[in-house]
């Protein structure tokens, strides 16, 4: 009997499940011109790293042997190489703070799960990026370009407005609906209701897949009196409106038929939507009818509005929209109970996302998930969906959650965002960073910068909310990202050009299509804005250089020459700039730099081009002084066709 | 075998319109019923396959940002900004001219321009913008435009 249970033992020990693929390491190291002394040093028995301060013990080094052997780059798992061995060191990380799974484990199954008793599965590499937030922070972007992404789309699609996420506030993502009957046709918005990316194909707003009773309902509630949609003519000049939509430069925030920004929304149907009424009204003063809208205040007169209208009612009507359809619908509608339509709006939480008169908001209505990344996956309901042990984890119940909303079971009410796989992993990879967990703080590294508070008051601040310019350009870090920065502004422009430019915007690169909107502004408008940037919005790096300038010879002919010949010779600007319509299309055209940028910023700029934008496409050319001083006389003088 | 096969597909070509009839059928009488859930599978996520190294994802990320503009999406030296150059960029995709370079050559002309290798100075030194590890990265990446099936015919 003990006999027997010796060789039991002795069987036991000789089977357990690493060992084959410890033996395995040994005949590959040997392939992989491992000298003898390696080979005798290798011992049998598992391998761990014991990381204290982030309570953890990873004996994943056990099988994956060679992690950090670079020879192994190649070599089939669990033997392959990190290719990160670099950024993080396994003595100090481990490997389950990234990669999840059950450190301790020492099988294969259990190391990785998910088991019975590990809720924590290792993550599937498309996931990975979630663990990144743990140390550095929530504000992480290019170096975690996933999470990044899926923080964005969290933000954006409103996903806070029904779920509570401590220490993030509510913003509601969609417009307030209020006196909506004057904003919108009815059959119009029985249709949006039923299914919003038939009219919008990119639209945020999800599809709630209500029958048609359902969404004629709720139209019902939202316009209790239908009148009859007398027209209201509004008379003006095509021709005049399509030249001042041009002029305008709608198109920078708002597409048609898909071509344009996607800022605002398309512009293509909007004549089937909106009573062209309520369109002059907006057009005129925007922000008197929706405070928080993105369009700017242009300061169109009543006749140049007028004009717009009627180019807009003309022009951009849903051809396939039939007059039948249309009374249809309004039938539908007028057939729909009001009290179903507003318990309809209180059930699927339409309060969330909107403010909408005569209905009170419930708050958040959906599941908390300032933990969902740590959740046990017994929380989740999977519902009558059956899915095998190894794939039952919360990544997984997530992502499917993110690409069908109701498919656990009937009844769920979180709409369809139609996520593409790409957006779904996204979204799904910043839940999981959601954790509410906090590491040693020695190990905390905060990469990426939190949110602007840049809230600027006064006159100035006043423009900045009329003519809305954050939406594109962007200071003190907070605003868009379609054109320019505009935190050093004072340093870079000269006072007669910029004012010039403000009044009629041009492309400063060829390439690019002109975008910047023409908007009136009236001359203490100008005055302000450039009194602003020259005394807050300045470099003083770029100040300290006046007397470098001063000391120049700018003006010397010999100089001029040796700049030309530097600039066509030596160091080919022509390659990206253009001078008199000749040369590359990557950077602004140079031909009268010296009128619009101040010396001091061109000796700047040549000096380190990255100081002022990191992400600049220039290279960076070590200038000696006198090269320096030649480049920028004959960069600032007028120059002659060659 | 061939013939299994054939039988096979004159049955399949067979059923075919039966089963379009059926399916027709079936969808109109799902239409006049309202609120029919849409049921899917459940779904898993798929691997993002990538032939690339992990160095040459990171050369690719380099190369979209400052060598298409002039060097092609696809090294084909067809990039916008080539057609305003006096000298034609280099087709990294011509393996027969990268097998002349080394590695080492390819890293002195990103890092010091095309002087360096008394080629044109349009080709711009990117020596003070990138380091030594991202030009590694880049050459990696490079290298992979390289086809080699097209060059023979």
């Amino acid at each position: 009997m003990i006999f027997l249970f010796f060789v039991w033992q002795i069987w036991d020990d000789y089977a357990r499940p690493y060992i084959a693929y410890q033996k395995e390491f040994k005949n590959l190291l040997l392939k992989k011109g491992g000298g003898e002394s390696e080979l005798n040093e290798f011992k049998f028995g598992v391998q761990q790293w014991w990381i204290e301060k982030l309570n953890r013990i990873d004996r994943c080094e056990t099988c994956h042997l060679s992690i950090s052997d670079p020879r192994f780059k190649d070599a089939p798992q669990p033997f392959k190489t990190h290719p990160d061995a670099d950024l993080h060191s396994f003595e100090r990380f481990g490997c389950t703070i990234c990669h999840g799974g059950q450190g301790q484990a020492a099988s294969v199954e259990d190391a990785h799960g998910p088991t019975e008793n590990w809720n924590r599965a290792l993550y599937h590499p498309n996931f990975m990026q979630n663990s990144c937030s743990l140390c550095h922070g929530s504000f992480i972007q290019d170096e975690a370009p996933v999470l990044s992404k899926g923080r964005k789309m969290f933000n954006e699609y409103g996903c806070r407005d029904c779920h509570k996420v401590k220490e993030q506030k509510r913003v509601k993502v969609g417009p307030p609906i209020k006196k909506i009957r004057q904003k919108v046709k009815t059959d119009w918005l029985y249709r949006w209701i039923k299914k919003p990316k038939e009219y919008l194909p990119h639209t945020k707003m999800p599809d709630f897949k209500f029958s048609e009773q359902e969404a004629a309902d709720i139209t019902r509630f939202l316009i209790p009196r239908i009148k009859s949609e007398e027209k209201v003519q509004i008379e003006g000049s095509y021709e005049r409106g399509e030249q001042l939509f041009r002029e305008s430069r709608c198109v920078t925030c708002h597409s048609v038929e898909g071509k344009g920004g996607d800022i605002g929304p398309d512009l293509a149907k909007v004549s089937s939507k909106v009573h062209p009424e309520y369109l002059y009204k907006f057009i005129k003063n925007p922000q008197g009818l929706f405070p928080d809208t993105l369009m700017p205040t242009f300061g169109f007169s009543d006749q140049e509005v007028r004009d717009l209208v009627t180019f807009l009612s003309e022009e951009y009507i849903d051809l396939e929209l039939e007059e039948e359809q249309i009374a249809q619908d309004i039938k539908l509608v007028e057939g729909g109970d009001v009290r179903r339509g507003k318990e309809l709006i209180e059930k699927y939480g339409c309060t969330g996302c909107h403010e909408i008169e005569g209905v009170e908001d419930l708050g958040e209505i959906g599941l908390e998930l300032t933990t969902i990344g740590v959740t046990h996956i017994s929380r989740l309901d999977f519902g009558e969906i059956n899915v095998v042990p190894e794939h039952h984890t919360v990544p997984n119940w997530l992502y499917n959650k993110m690409k069908n909303p109701r498919l656990f079971k009937e009844g769920l009410k979180m709409p369809d965002y139609n996520f593409s796989d790409i957006e779904a992993e996204a979204i799904t990879t910043y839940l999981l960073s959601l954790k509410s967990e906090k590491v040693f703080p020695s190990y905390v590294l905060p990469l990426g910068t939190p949110p602007s508070e840049y809230n600027p008051q006064g006159e100035f601040g006043k423009i900045l909310k009329k003519y809305r310019c954050l939406v594109c350009h962007k200071i003190n870090g907070l605003g868009g990202e379609l054109a320019p920065d505009l935190s050093q502004e004072g340093s870079k422009a000269r006072k007669e050009w910029l004012k010039k430019f403000m009044k009629t915007p041009y492309a400063i690169r060829p390439i690019l299509v002109e975008r910047m909107p023409r908007f009136k502004f009236t001359d203490a408008e100008l005055e302000t804005i450039y009194s602003y940037f020259r005394t807050i919005l300045v470099d003083n790096s770029v100040e300290e250089l006046s007397e470098v300038v001063n000391g120049m010879s700018l003006h010397n002919p010999g100089l001029i020459t040796m700049g030309k010949k530097l600039y066509y010779e030596k160091y080919a600007c022509n390659a990206c700039h253009q001078i008199n319509l000749k040369g590359g299309n990557i950077g602004p055209d140079l031909t009268d730099i010296g009128e619009w940028r101040r010396t001091e910023w061109i000796v700047h700029y040549l000096r380190d081009p990255k100081a002022f934008l990191q992400r600049s496409v220039e290279p960076v050319y070590k200038l000696t002084d006198k090269e320096l001083e030649a480049l920028t006389a004959f960069l600032i003088n007028p120059k002659k066709e060659q | 075998m061939v013939r299994y096969g054939l039988i096979l597909i004159f049955c399949a070509v067979l059923l075919f319109p039966i089963a379009v009839l059926i399916g027709c059928n079936k969808q109109s009488t799902l239409s006049s019923e309202e609120h029919q859930p849409e049921r899917t599978e459940f779904i898993l996520p798929q691997k993002h396959i990538t032939s690339l190294t992990r160095e040459e994802q990171r050369g690719q990320v380099l190369y979209e940002y400052y060598c298409v503009l002039c060097h092609g999406q696809t090294g084909e030296a067809d990039g916008f900004n080539s057609f305003s150059l006096n000298t034609q960029p280099a087709r990294h995709a011509d393996a027969t001219v990268m097998a002349t370079l080394s590695d080492t050559q390819i890293q002195l002309i990103i890092r010091d321009g095309g002087l360096a290798l008394e080629q044109s100075p349009e080709m711009p030194p990117w020596g003070g913008v990138l380091t030594n590890k991202e030009i590694s990265d880049l050459t990696d990446y490079i290298r992979t435009l390289a086809k080699p099936e097209k060059s023979k015919e």
